[in-house]
């Protein structure tokens, strides 16, 4: 029997369980790619003023329009400033605000969606308040709660997390559902655990897995988002670079400077692809459904 | 009931549980009496949807709210009414006074807690102790539960362990905090029989050590002989008999014990066919007039029929539903005298 083999100690035996988990990611070619992506993004956006000791917002009317070249390999734009400067330190504020909303919406929506498994009064009242919610489109929703609170970046992120906790609600609730159905709820029960002890620690913990996949998948979609608002003037102001907003100033040049626009549009799909094959790596390993437990 | 106990630690009166189905209200529980006395194994025995489980359930007031119409009766623990406790009051009584160990032990743990954090929850909870001290209290019940290597297998994770491993952590979880009564639904039917053995003298052992009373649950009364002092035998939510144990197994009082005892194989007897009791447990929202197992009786009367029976007394700790034996014996007691 099981019980008569010699093992390792036990916080071996919960490391070597993690170091699976890492040596599967490891393995995953999607995982591979996207971590390498939004690595290379993360340490660029942090070593910003290392890279190129220019000051983003700058302006130097002799450097106006210059096309990519060995002096300033992104380009220049309207202004003189230079556009790999601007890409890089725009890549701090839309890492950034990425972040916050994926945070944001996870942190909202988990409490959302634990909530309303955990009490079933509540949930037709939440439920139906994220339906409403869903009902419009999240870019148009993300839009109008923009315009109304101001172009600043913190109501960016606000309105994003706003368009993004529906779905993330949804995601923890039925996962919760299916848990506490499970007889280790009932048994938490028995041992005298409260509701609030049950939705926290036994609720919640079970449903990471899908939880942590959708957030970088916000996180994708909040830098695109963050894109679509500054390009229709919504995002965080300027003068200060966001990839949105680079390329918002430069709509009106791209004819005769395609480069204002391209380097960030390149950096956007860049940061959305890597956090994509990221979500979608971590979905194949984390996924109960999909998990082989050895 | 007959049964004289000194003070009994636990005593239900006249409990009856009924839950909304799509037919209308069915009665789950019936009118159900029983008392524990205090280290005392009492079993209760039935098949599925007896409303054994409904029963122990309502002990610890762990049903389902919205199918449920609030239980009549009442469940007397400790001077209280469990049935009217507040919730903040209930918590503590579960897991910290009652406890209670389920059927599928493959099921009963978190995934994503270690065995350490799962033995510990209750004893925060109960007692307040803090973490270093919850493990190492942990490792002892662990090696209280008979489960080699503790100190290692306490940071296991539940899916590392086999299913009567797991049943052995639950037992350890469910005396944490030394219950005085230790609720047993089916504690072995999903585990193999040299396990199922294993864990039965864990309990009985553990109910000795720790003169805890135990309700045991099940439809296996092979466990019931091993296992109980008194024997509770439900069918259709009502109880039919009940008995202390070598009683029951001598001379059953009720034509349901007798097909139940008559369903055990023999060793020594070569059948080719176990017998059966014919028909099946009747669907619970269907009116039954008198005796609700009337309809499968192999010795029914008229009577049965006309009106319902009572539960009456047949000696010594013993009770049961069926006036034509419960006459016989009395007849024949008399004849004896």
């Amino acid at each position: 029997m099981a019980e008569a083999l010699i093992l390792p100690t036990g916080e071996a035996i919960a490391a070597r369980r993690r170091f699976l988990v890492l040596r599967k990611l490891a393995h995953h070619n999607s995982f591979r790619i996207g971590f390498v992506i939004v690595l290379l993004m993360v340490v660029a956006a942090i070593l910003a003023p290392v890279i190129t000791g220019l000051d983003p917002t700058a302006m130097r009317i002799r450097f106006r329009f210059r096309p990519p070249s060995a002096e300033f390999p992104f380009g220049t734009d309207q202004f003189g400033r230079d556009l790999l400067t601007r890409v890089l330190y725009g890549a701090q504020l839309s890492l950034w605000i990425g972040l916050a909303v994926a945070v944001l919406s996870a942190v909202v929506g988990a409490a959302v969606g634990v909530l309303s498994a955990q009490y079933r009064r509540l949930d037709s009242l939440l439920m139906r308040i994220m339906d409403a919610l869903m009902a419009a489109p999240a870019i148009l929703l993300a839009i109008g709660l923009g315009a109304a609170l101001g172009p600043q970046t913190h109501s960016v992120i606000i309105a994003l997390a706003v368009a993004y906790i529906p779905r993330t609600a949804r995601i923890v609730r039925a996962s919760a559902l299916v848990t506490r159905e499970l007889e280790f709820i009932e048994a938490a029960r028995v041992s005298g655990a409260s509701s609030v002890r049950i939705m926290f620690r036994h609720l919640l913990p079970n449903a990471t897995g899908p939880l942590l996949v959708q957030s970088t998948f916000v996180f994708a979609y909040a830098i695109l988002a963050e894109a679509a608002l500054s390009f229709l003037g919504i995002g965080p102001p300027p003068p200060e670079p966001s990839w949105g907003n680079i390329i918002a100033e430069g709509r009106d040049f791209a004819v005769q400077s395609w480069w204002i626009m391209l380097f960030p549009g390149i950096a956007i799909s860049l940061a959305a692809l890597g956090m994509n094959l990221l979500g979608d790596g971590l979905r194949d390993v984390l996924d109960p459904r999909l998990k082989v437990e050895s | 009931m007959s049964t004289p106990l000194a003070a009994p630690l636990l005593e239900i009166e006249d409990l009856t549980v009924r839950f909304r189905t799509d037919n209308g209200w069915m009665t789950a529980v019936d009118h159900v009496s029983l008392q524990v006395g205090e280290g005392e194994a009492l079993g209760i025995v039935g098949e599925s949807g007896s409303g054994k489980s409904v029963t122990a359930l309502s002990i610890l007031r762990l049903h389902a709210a919205a199918t449920t119409r609030l239980p009549t009766g009442r469940i007397i623990y400790g001077g209280r009414d469990l049935l009217t406790l507040p919730a903040r009051q209930m918590r503590a009584i579960r897991g910290g006074e009652i406890a209670m160990i389920f059927q599928d032990p493959m099921s009963s743990l978190n995934p994503v807690l270690t065995i350490s954090d799962q033995i510990g929850e209750s004893l925060r909870l109960h007692q307040g102790v803090d973490k270093a001290t919850a493990r190492k209290r942990a490792i002892e019940l662990l090696e209280l539960v008979r489960i080699p290597d503790a100190a290692r297998r306490v940071d296991e994770y539940p899916h590392r362990l086999s299913g009567g491993m797991r049943q052995r952590v639950m037992i350890a979880i469910a005396i944490a905090c030394r219950p005085k009564v230790l609720i047993a639904d089916e504690p072995t039917t999903a585990l193999d029989v040299t396990i199922q053995a294993q864990i039965l003298d864990l309990l009985r052992d553990l109910q000795q050590e720790l003169g805890m009373s135990v309700i045991l649950i099940t439809h296996d009364m092979g466990v019931i002989a091993e296992f109980a002092r008194r024997v509770m035998v439900m069918y259709a939510g009502r109880v039919v008999e009940t008995a202390p144990v070598s009683a029951l197994f001598r001379a059953p009082m009720h034509p349901y014990t007798d097909g139940l005892l008559s369903a055990i194989p023999k060793l020594d007897v070569d059948v080719g066919r176990l017998p059966a009791i014919p028909g099946s447990i009747p669907d619970p929202t269907a009116v039954i007039p008198g005796c609700r197992y009337s309809p499968r009786c192999p010795m029914v009367q008229e009577s049965c029929v006309r009106e319902a029976p009572a539960l009456l007394p047949a000696g010594p700790e013993r009770e049961a539903r069926c006036p034509p034996r419960v006459a016989q014996w009395a007849a024949a007691r008399e004849s004896a005298a």
